[in-house]
């Protein structure tokens, strides 16, 4: 390993366990991991992003004389006046641009892929010959199918609720129960791989060097918890 | 003060002690619990084996670093399969976080990125394309108007795997590991919708249940957090790939039994404590 790369492994390994020590209590080693993340993501986004805006509008514009760009780029820079109290109703002219633009090009799809597709897909089977289908396939087919119908009447509000549509109904109920139930199983499950990534860098041994911190976090935690009992002791 | 009573006051840290301990001793010494295979997993690997020599495909690295336990050993296990298949390798991002990891992901399977001999003929990082949905829609009406260079500051239209990739219609797959917005939804409107191309995901264990409505009939194959990156592992083992997810299942697995423990006994102490007190 290079002296760089151990440096880089060992301070990375440092910005977790301070991330970390807030599950001990909130402190100001996680405070200032914290707030080193947030500037660090920030100032990323804006540098990969302003590279994207020079390669793709002024180098143009310089090296070919696109003047089209131009127009772009003068309400690009508008944003600017977000900070400007007296002027910010220009600061809406770009950002206006961006959502009209985004929510047409949306609509666009939105139909087909999110309706109509849809529709499609609940109705429909799939190639019985996909190597991937089992017979536990055709039993979720239809659990789908009534899970979905069932939803449906559990929306509906222009009728009472009663007799057949009652029972319906309820079935929509317990599917979104179980739904919102399998969500929080994936949850726990993207946390827990979260945590399982981090102890993986963290436990690397003997390869890596980022275990190294593990003692010393521990040496540290175990000071400021005995420094904070003598203190209560005075108190 | 029953047994109960005590579980409920007990100091949250110790749980979480208790939680480092059960993910770690895997990882240490690991079990080797077997890997089931769930049929999205089948699925995906099943579409890119269809994929042809000299056949384009977009990779899309849609997530940021929070999400690189789960994600990126999707993205290395994707770009090997692809390769193996001897497909063209179009990587790009919609997340700025995105391309770092996609020229780590290069090296890691041929070696070098940008200075590999492949790179521009077999496979390319066109790097960060802002925007969002707005930016999807471009690559799908103008790739090479959209990126005008690529990661390492080459232009675009000097890269020979370029040549022939002008729009949507040129893709022949389009897979994205994505975490969230831009991700699966805006992948769908744009490309799949429009140019009918075929289209996988691999997505955080979160974002799973959002996306399995799309499967089979808009998304091809999902790949689910990092039980679905380590079945495709298992599946690309023919391929010589060596994965690494094996130890942190376990993990996963030994983690998920603790929750299970603490959720019965929280509802079973939930449940004396009410019918208890009222006799």
């Amino acid at each position: 390993m290079e002296t760089l790369e151990i440096l880089g492994t060992l301070m990375a390994a440092a910005f977790t366990l301070m991330v970390y020590s807030f599950l001990y209590k909130e402190n100001k080693a996680y405070r200032f991991a914290e707030h080193v993340f947030i500037g660090l993501a920030v100032a990323h986004s804006t540098v990969i992003s302003s590279k994207y805006v020079w390669d793709t509008a002024f180098t143009p514009l310089i090296t070919k004389g696109d003047t089209f760009w131009i127009l772009s780029i003068l309400v690009g820079l508008l944003y600017v006046f977000f900070f400007s109290k007296k002027y910010f109703w220009i600061y809406r002219i770009p950002v206006s641009t961006v959502v009209g633009t985004g929510i047409g090009l949306g609509m666009a799809g939105l139909l087909r892929s999110q309706f109509i597709d849809q529709i499609i897909g609940t109705i429909g089977l799939p190639d019985p010959k996909a190597t991937w289908i089992s017979g536990s396939y055709y039993i979720n087919v239809v659990l789908i199918a009534i899970g979905t119908i069932g939803t449906l009447f559990f929306f509906i509000f222009t009728m009472e609720q009663k007799g057949p549509l009652l029972y319906a109904s309820q079935v929509g109920r317990w599917t979104m129960m179980i739904a919102f139930g399998a969500a929080f199983g994936f949850t726990v499950m993207a946390r827990m791989s979260l945590l399982i990534g981090r102890l993986q860098f963290l436990l690397d041994y003997p390869a890596g060097v980022a275990w190294y911190s593990i003692p010393v976090a521990i040496v540290v935690v175990a000071a400021v918890a005995l420094m904070e009992r003598g203190k209560g002791k005075k108190a | 003060m029953s047994f109960f009573d005590k579980l409920e006051k007990v100091d949250v840290r110790y749980i979480y002690v208790l939680l480092f301990i059960i993910v770690a001793l895997p990882l240490l010494r690991p079990i080797g619990m077997p890997i089931s295979m769930s049929p999205m997993t089948v699925a995906f690997y099943d579409t890119v084996e269809k994929v042809k020599p000299g056949d384009v495909v977009i990779v899309s690295v849609d997530w940021s670093a929070a999400s690189q336990p789960e994600q990126y050993p999707q993205t290395k296990a994707v770009i090997a399969h692809l390769s193996a298949k001897g497909a063209k390798i179009i990587c790009l991002g919609f997340w700025a976080d995105g391309p770092p990891f996609i020229d780590r992901a290069l090296k890691e399977v041929f070696g070098k990125s940008k200075d590999d001999p492949r790179y521009g003929t077999d496979f390319v990082n066109l790097g960060y394309v802002p925007n969002g949905e707005i930016g999807m829609a471009a690559i799908g009406k103008d790739i090479q108007a959209t990126c005008t260079k690529d990661y390492y500051g080459t232009a675009t239209s000097a890269i020979p795997i370029m040549k022939d990739v002008k729009s949507g219609k040129d893709f022949k797959l389009v897979v994205s590991l994505a975490s969230g917005t831009p991700g699966v939804p805006e992948w769908l409107r744009q490309i799949q919708a429009q140019y009918g191309v075929t289209f996988l995901t691999g997505v955080t264990a979160v974002s799973a249940p959002g996306v399995r409505q799309y499967f089979p009939l808009q998304v091809a194959g999902v790949l689910e957090g990092l039980a679905g990156a380590a079945e495709y592992e298992v599946l690309l083992v023919r391929y010589g790939y060596k994965g690494t997810l094996a130890p942190p299942m376990d993990s996963q697995s030994l983690s998920h039994l603790l929750v299970v423990v603490f959720i019965v006994l929280g509802n079973v102490g939930f449940v004396l404590r009410k019918y208890g007190k009222a006799k």
